[in-house]
């Protein structure tokens, strides 16, 4: 009996470290993949960010404000899609939101995919009046 | 023979141990090189990243011509990229960036022609010379964001790379691709 049980405790020791090397590895895949869409958003969202900058008056940059927009990382003929929301607040000379008119407003976009819960990345710039 | 026989369970449980112990010292040294392997292919590929930013912002700065050629092949690489900025005497300098086909790799079954980026100041090489590069290209956009093959109307220059850092033995060889891409706005292309 007491070999039994050294027996299957010497076998939950072995399956448990498995396990834990394996849950480990999963995590580490996951961070290196969700590196590599953070990069490509990135490159998405600074894109955005100038477009709009460069179309956009500063008085129809509020209309941009909940905007969703889809926009791929294009490599060759592949490509993948994020889905960017635009905001626009208005800020005070620090930065801080402000909830009257002010001569700056806060142009952030983030971009998020469907395959991560959170935000992969953020961008803001402050466009004066 | 006979007292492996007599002890024929607690010989399988062993061996169950073992194999899983020593299949799991494997597959966490293998996951460690994958993980050094990421490592080495990203800081390779922002160490890119960032002087290709810092050099295109410079496209047109303090030349009165920006842009000279852009070409590409077949598969939509940018093979060179040839625009003016000032240098450090204040004389104008064509600077380019040339892509050479150099080698292809099978993985998978799947063969991966491999690109250098050269960068070449007035002909002469400088800098650059990354080797691993399966697909670079530069974009010029319109204000609007539409690709355009206007100098004239280019606001903004889109670049797209991809990094390929293939590891392990000929035989079973694995890689890992490392994605990146900027779009930058330099102030020359806006007058």
């Amino acid at each position: 009996m007491p070999q039994t049980l050294l027996a299957f405790l010497a076998m939950m020791i072995a399956a448990l470290s498995a396990i834990n090397q394996y849950t480990a590895q999963l995590q580490s895949y996951e961070a290196a993949y969700r590196s590599e869409f953070e990069l490509m958003a990135n490159a998405v969202v600074l894109e955005e960010i100038e477009i709009i900058d460069l179309t956009t008056s500063y008085g129809g940059l509020e209309s941009l404000n909940g905007s969703e927009l889809k926009r791929s990382f294009e490599i060759g003929a592949d490509g993948i899609e994020f889905d960017l929301t635009v905001t626009v607040t208005f800020v005070d000379e620090f930065g801080t939101p402000s909830a009257t008119a002010t001569t700056q407003k806060e142009l952030s976009i983030a971009a998020t995919h469907p395959r991560f819960a959170t935000p992969l990345v953020t961008h803001t710039r402050v466009i004066a009046q | 023979m006979q007292l492996l026989f007599d002890n024929i369970a607690s010989v399988l449980v062993a061996s169950t141990v073992l194999l899983v112990v020593v299949a799991t010292n494997l597959n966490a040294q293998r996951s460690a090189v994958e993980s050094s392997v990421a490592y080495a292919a990203k800081t390779q590929t922002l160490s890119m990243a960032d002087y290709l930013e810092s050099d295109l912002l410079l496209v047109g700065n303090g030349t009165a011509d920006t842009i000279q050629t852009i070409a590409s092949n077949e598969a939509d690489q940018t093979t060179q990229f040839s625009f003016w900025r000032m240098d450090n005497t204040g004389s104008p300098m064509l600077v380019s960036y040339l892509l050479t086909q150099t080698t292809s790799i099978e993985i998978d079954g799947e063969t991966v022609q491999l690109y250098r980026l050269d960068r070449t100041e007035g002909g002469q090489p400088a800098g650059s010379g990354f080797s691993t590069l399966s697909h670079f290209e530069i974009t010029m956009l319109a204000a609007d964001g539409t690709t355009t093959a206007d100098v004239a109307t280019a606001r903004l220059l889109r670049v797209r790379a991809v990094n390929v850092y293939p590891f392990g033995d000929p035989e079973k060889m694995n890689m890992f691709r490392s994605h990146w891409g900027i779009t930058v706005r330099p102030p020359s292309l806006e007058t």
